[in-house]
């Protein structure tokens, strides 16, 4: 696996998905990237030492230049930042970070994804296109911005199967009820998105004999294992959701300890 | 990066390769998981906050960013003494780099029962107790505001213990200066001005606490002047060498703190923005001391107060 390093790369294209949800593509000036889906970087668009802290960000795509994708929703001040970046401006990134999903070869997978959580999903798919066979779904709340951003993956992906709250694209109802449908005919779940999802997917699991693999989300100081600002409680004790993790068993997780 | 011979120095007898040190709590045990090059330039790294028993740490939100600075409630996540010493330890050993023991304890009993573990395994390395910190509701903080638990417990650690004792102060507390030299009055080799500093923040998102404990220790560029501060003043006070930790991020910080009377600079969240930070430091007080032609950083020490404290001051002379 590559180490990890800090590191600088160029906003080389980027693209409006919906209103306030952006594409960029960043090229690294000298490094020559290998990662796996679930992977994640560390980025800050900010040479100052205000915002203090890099914002981690799954990777979505990787191209044949080299560059890699990052997805994101503007929620805050650093992503903000982020999104005020222009093409040929330089960026910052951190990673490697965490480890990716687990080799599915031969496998049926799931990829299933609540709303910006399908970005490492997005990068999954794309992966394995040529070896196994993926489905993928993208489950969103009524909110109407996820309304374009679920038409541009739906115009990346034709075959993603959508599901919506309210019904206000796709089929009505949550991701989880889409999953429950489909499992009889796949071997595995990967799912990234908000903790609420995980906890619905959880209370059905016992009844689904199929492995569920995870990614999760945490406010990260270093990214590199180091400050443990991002401990998750397992079964085999804490862990570091960015050095141990991102991706993790369901099963494994323990929710309600600290 | 080349070495440096002027940067050097001696701490109460042990000698290091620099003056830079990697803070306790900021850096992974694994060596495996170091990323190349981060530790040019380090004269030796601390531990995470080590206790008797493995502790799972605190739950709810961890870290908070504030501006120029993060706020921690970490709450002393650590697999306990006996497992740290088996498996981390084993690994740390092999870096080549000299690892400074942080220690938090809740009793005397504890710290007497830590000392012997650790002098059974890896013999008298160097200590950092913890006696300042702030997030663990029962432990820590009370041994810096009582100085006379403080006199008592750092007392306690001198006689039973050969190697080197540092001990690092907690900046909240009424009068800093009467802890430093409570310290150094009972036995400690160097003192570490200082750990986080308490602060509170609010999630308006939720309009309540961010932190499960209310409070948590901030650290980071924003508390550099304070803490700073507490150097130069400490540096007046005490005869043994001060050990500064606080929102060092370049070598103009590191600079300042060893010219307000630091011996030797922790380095702790400047990692967090740049995993390259101490080296790039290393450099830059390396090219500070050729340009001014200053022969050992140790020469360096207190040099703004206007005058050496004390040119007999072996224990800074570097060897
Ligand atoms: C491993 C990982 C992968 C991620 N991948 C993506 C991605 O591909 N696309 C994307 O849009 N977002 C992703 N996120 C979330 C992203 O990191 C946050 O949205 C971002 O840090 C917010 O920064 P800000 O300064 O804009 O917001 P802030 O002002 O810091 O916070 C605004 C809001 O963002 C939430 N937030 C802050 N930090 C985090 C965090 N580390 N994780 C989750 N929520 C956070 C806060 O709860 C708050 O509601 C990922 C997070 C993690 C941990
Ligand atoms: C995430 C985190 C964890 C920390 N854990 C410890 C600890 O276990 N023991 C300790 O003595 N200090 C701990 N500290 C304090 C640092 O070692 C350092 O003294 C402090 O952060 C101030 O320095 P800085 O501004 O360079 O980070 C921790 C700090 C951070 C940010
Ligand atoms: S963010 Fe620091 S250990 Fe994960």
């Amino acid at each position: 696996m590559q180490r990890l390093s800090d590191f600088s790369a160029t906003v080389i294209e980027k693209e409006s998905m919906a209103p306030g949800i952006w594409t960029i593509k960043l090229k690294p000036e000298k490094l020559r990237l290998r990662i796996l889906p679930g992977q994640f970087f560390m980025i800050r668009a900010w040479s100052s030492k205000d915002p203090f802290l890099f914002r981690p960000f799954a990777v979505s795509g990787k191209n044949p230049d080299g560059s890699v994708d990052i997805s994101f929703k503007v929620v805050g001040r650093g992503t903000e930042l982020l999104a005020e970046c222009e093409r040929g401006q330089k960026v910052l990134m951190r990673g490697p970070c965490g480890n990716g999903f687990p080799n599915p070869l031969g496998k049926r997978l799931v990829l299933a994804g609540g709303a910006m959580g399908i970005a490492p999903l997005l990068f999954a798919r794309h992966y394995y296109e040529n070896s196994i066979r993926t489905l993928l779904l993208l489950g969103i709340t009524g909110e109407p911005e996820w309304e374009p951003f679920s038409k541009a993956i739906l115009q990346k992906f034709p075959d993603t199967l959508l599901f919506s709250e309210n019904g206000m694209i796709g089929r009505k109802g949550t991701i989880v009820d889409g999953l429950a449908e489909i499992l009889d005919e796949n071997d595995e779940i990967w799912a990234c998105g908000p903790e609420g999802m995980f906890h619905a997917m959880g209370k059905i699991e016992e009844r689904w004999t199929l492995p569920i693999w995870v990614s999760l989300e945490r406010r990260m100081a270093c990214g590199y294992g180091g400050c443990l600002g991002c401990a998750v409680q397992t079964r085999e004790g804490p862990k570091r959701v960015c050095a141990d993790g991102p991706v993790f068993r369901l099963k494994e997780i323990l929710w309600d300890e600290p | 990066m080349n070495p440096d011979k002027r940067m050097a120095l001696n701490i109460g007898g042990l000698e290091f390769e620099s003056p830079l040190f990697i803070a306790s709590g900021v850096w992974p045990m694994d060596s495996a998981e170091w990323p190349d090059g981060a530790l040019n330039g380090v004269g030796g790294f601390c531990t995470k906050g080590l206790t008797l028993r493995p502790k799972r740490g605190n739950p709810g939100i961890r870290v908070w960013e504030t501006p120029c600075g993060v706020m921690n409630s970490i709450g002393l996540q650590n697999p306990g003494i006996k497992a740290f010493l088996e498996q981390e330890y084993r690994q740390l050993e092999k870096a080549g780099k000299p690892v400074i023991f942080n220690l938090s304890f809740e009793t005397e009993e504890e710290l007497l029962l830590l000392l012997g573990y650790i002098m059974d395994t890896a013999g008298n390395v160097p200590v950092e107790l913890n006696v300042s910190c702030p997030n663990v509701s029962k432990g820590g903080l009370s041994w810096a505001q009582d100085v006379n638990a403080l006199e008592r417990v750092v007392t306690l650690a001198k006689r039973n213990w050969k190697g080197l004792l540092w001990v690092k102060l907690s900046p909240n507390v009424s009068s800093f200066t009467e802890t430093a030299l409570a310290a150094e009055k009972s036995g400690a080799d160097a003192v570490v001005v200082a750990n986080t500093w308490l602060g509170t923040a609010i999630d308006v998102s939720r309009l309540e606490p961010v932190f499960d404990n209310i409070h948590a220790g901030l650290s980071g560029p924003a508390v550099f002047p304070l803490t700073l501060r507490l150097v130069w003043e400490t540096y007046a006070a005490v005869k043994i060498p001060v050990i500064a930790s606080g929102g060092v991020c370049t070598w103009q910080d590191a600079a300042s703190m060893i010219a307000a009377g630091a011996s030797a600079v922790q380095v702790g969240s400047a990692l967090f923005s740049d995993i390259l930070a101490t080296a790039k430091m290393y450099e830059g007080l390396s090219s500070l001391l050729e340009k001014r032609n200053i022969g050992s950083v140790a020469d360096l020490t207190g040099i703004a107060h206007g005058r050496r404290r004390d040119t007999n001051r072996e224990d800074l002379r570097h060897g």
